[in-house]
């Protein structure tokens, strides 16, 4: 009988008793022996194997990446001896010699089918699918009429037979134990199964054959690179959506129990008063809302204080002021900082000679700030006297000013020398200057009216000019000043 | 109170009552005033819608043009210096009022002090006349004659017309000619304009 051994890679795989009946191999779980290969190299009906003129012919099935034999792609191959197959990853050879006597396929990989005579030729079988075959002719020498083990005159004859039958088991084992032979690589043909995408085949068949061959074989490790570099990964199959069924309210009051007893409470009430939207009256709901209900509690207030130290009083001559109660050292520093800006903007009005402004900033400081903050008081006192020293500045401008008789100049004068020291009276050089004002003022109305009188215009323009800044309205000079100023401008 | 004391306050009122008699009466005007008997002064001479006035007696009266309305020069020997009055008018463009005749009399002295470089002593005042108030400047300068001349000037306001009368006499001579001075100036009235 024909055994066929199918290996993947080292391993075999299956090893089928063959017939005289068509056995079909693919991936197809209808095939009669399915070869599985997720990388899909084998088609779902690959090839069949035919009992063909006493031999078993395996031939491709149209499949797409074909039966390989010794690097060729080949439609179909008699299995003959030493002949071995590709059929993407899993190669097939016949055990015995090709010509061995069909067997009745079983369908399938592992029943053994009863051994025949060898010698013999199969039986005549009609399995419905084909014609009446004749029944080979038995390779075995029909059975001897043995004799006796002992006192049989051809004992030795039995025995010499034996000792053959048993060489031949013997080298039959030999045979089996011995991996499958190599079949001649053919680095041409493994480039185009691997342009054509069967790197597994193209590996077993003839790239690693290569390489054994030749470790250093740069084809084989170059063509193996290409085989061996990382797939991209294959996209997710897209699954539709599956709509489940919606829950039911007591898996629904499950969940809240254990969004409760997770503490998430809040999301646990919205499933309970889902089911209670639906099922006012269930018990275990109104159960759990009230569980729920209770574990919603305000979050205590985070213990920041505890987190942030509170603040540490810095001495008032390097600008600490006094902390509040339960004050935080960031709080308290952020207090420090804005009243140090304060100060220093102080201190730049008081280099400015802005004597005013900073004293004023000064004295607003000092009523914030401890005693003793910084330089505050020697600031303050420098800006104090600042501002006497200006009004004394005022005071004397003022003076020169009535002298010179620009009594405006001198009245605004005085005015800021008493704005700024209160106790500079001027009183009695504002009322003096305003005297003078007027009596000079007069003087200039005489003058001016005698130098129109003259006739010398130029002088009584200018006099006139001089009295209507001198002399109040009200004043009757003031008036007739006005009046010939518009007369000698005609 | 004992009879010492008495005397006493008697001395003292007797020593008031002549004081107070002489402050009470109007001291008479060196340089403005006429006199009660002139013998050297000529009649009154008239010109016609303006004024009249009194002239010294046997002086050279000369008519003037332009700014000048005359001149009168006292008649004496070549050798000796004689006295000169000369009256010249202005015309104002405005009368001056009589509070500005303080100012008017700076304004005066003011040009007198341009063109008489060589003046001393230079005084001013305003009197009052019949003819309301007047400016009265006074001031030495270098005679031609070599001793010093004594210069009155009498500024006198009447409507829009300023006069002034000039009197230059030898400063040695002044006693002489300060009381013709004065009755001239004193003299001087204007006319009244017509229906006024």
């Amino acid at each position: 009988m024909a055994k066929l051994l199918i290996f993947r890679g080292d391993a075999m795989h299956a090893e089928v008793e063959l017939t005289d009946r068509t056995v079909r191999l693919g991936r197809s779980p209808q095939d009669d022996i399915v070869l599985p290969d997720p990388s899909k190299g084998v088609s779902r009906t690959h090839a069949e194997i035919r009992f063909e003129g006493g031999r078993y012919v395996l031939v491709d099935h149209q499949s797409q990446n074909g039966i390989w034999v010794a690097g060729s792609r080949v439609s179909s191959v008699a299995l003959e001896r030493d002949v071995v197959a590709s059929i993407g990853p899993y190669r097939v050879r016949m055990e015995a010699p090709a010509a061995a006597e069909p067997a009745r396929a079983t369908g399938t990989q592992t029943e053994v089918i009863p051994r025949l005579d060898p010698l013999a030729g199969p039986p005549l079988t009609n399995d419905g699918r084909g014609p009446v075959k004749p029944a080979p002719r038995p390779r075995i020498p029909a059975p001897l009429n043995v004799p006796r083990w002992y006192g049989q005159p051809r004992w030795w004859a039995v025995m010499g037979a034996a000792a053959v039958l048993i060489a031949v088991s013997g080298f039959a084992v030999y045979r089996f134990a011995q991996p499958p032979p190599q079949p001649a690589f053919d680095l041409e043909a493994a480039r185009a199964m691997v342009l054509g995408g069967n790197c597994q085949q193209a590996m077993i068949e003839h790239i690693e054959p290569a390489l054994r061959a030749n470790p250093n074989d740069a084809t084989a490790l170059d063509l193996r690179r290409t085989c061996t570099a990382p797939p991209p990964a294959p996209e997710p199959p897209v699954e539709p959506p599956v709509t489940p069924p919606p829950p039911t309210a007591t898996q629904q009051l499950d969940e809240a129990e254990a969004l409760i007893a997770a503490n998430d409470c809040p999301k646990a009430l919205e499933k309970i008063n889902e089911v209670l939207a639906t099922e006012p009256d269930n018990e275990r709901g109104k159960g759990l809302a009230a569980q729920a209900n209770a574990c919603i509690t305000p979050p205590p207030p985070a213990p920041r204080a505890a987190a942030e130290p509170l603040a540490v009083k810095r001495p008032p001559s390097e600008g600490g002021l006094d902390p509040l109660p339960k004050e935080l050292q960031k709080d308290y520093q952020k207090r420090v900082d804005a009243m140090r800006a304060r100060y220093d903007n102080a201190v730049s009005l008081l280099q400015k000679r802005a004597y005013v402004q900073a004293a004023r900033e000064f004295e607003q400081l000092r009523k914030e700030v401890p005693t003793g903050y910084v330089e505050l008081a020697q600031r303050l006192d420098a800006a104090r006297n600042g501002i006497r020293d200006d009004a004394r500045r005022s005071l004397d401008a003022a003076r020169a000013a009535e002298e010179r008789g620009e009594f405006d100049t001198a009245a605004d004068a005085y005015r800021r020398a008493h704005e700024l020291d209160s106790g500079i009276q001027v009183d009695l050089p504002l009322q003096r200057m305003a005297d003078r004002k007027l009596q000079i003022g007069r003087r200039r109305c005489s003058e001016g009216q005698v130098e129109f009188s003259y006739g010398n215009n130029a002088a009584a323009v200018a006099a006139f000019q001089e009295v209507m800044k001198l002399l109040p309205q009200s004043e009757p000079c003031y008036a007739i000043a006005r009046d010939r100023l518009a007369q000698l401008r005609k | 109170m004992n009879c010492k004391t008495v005397r006493v306050c008697l001395l003292v009122l007797a020593g008031l009552i002549p004081f107070e008699s002489a402050g009470a009466q109007d001291t008479p005007d060196a340089w403005y005033g006429r006199q009660a008997k002139p013998k050297n002064i000529d009649r009154p001479r008239v010109i016609p819608g303006a004024f009249s006035i009194e002239l010294p007696k046997d002086w050279q009266f000369v008519p003037g043009h332009a700014g000048t309305v005359f001149s009168i020069v006292e008649k004496t020997r070549q050798s000796q210096g004689g006295a000169l009055i000369t009256l010249e008018y202005l015309r104002l463009q405005a009368p001056l009022d009589p509070e500005l005749i303080a100012g008017a009399g700076e304004r005066e002295m003011k040009e007198v002090l341009a063109w008489e470089l060589s003046g001393t002593q230079f005084t001013s005042q305003v009197k009052t006349g019949a003819i309301g108030p007047l400016i009265v400047i006074q001031y030495n300068r270098p005679g031609l004659s070599g001793g010093e001349d004594h210069v009155v000037q009498y500024s006198m306001p009447v409507g829009t017309t300023l006069y002034r009368l000039v009197c230059v006499a030898p400063a040695a001579a002044l006693d002489k000619y300060r009381p013709v001075f004065a009755h001239v100036a004193a003299s001087f009235t204007p006319v009244k304009p017509s229906g006024s």
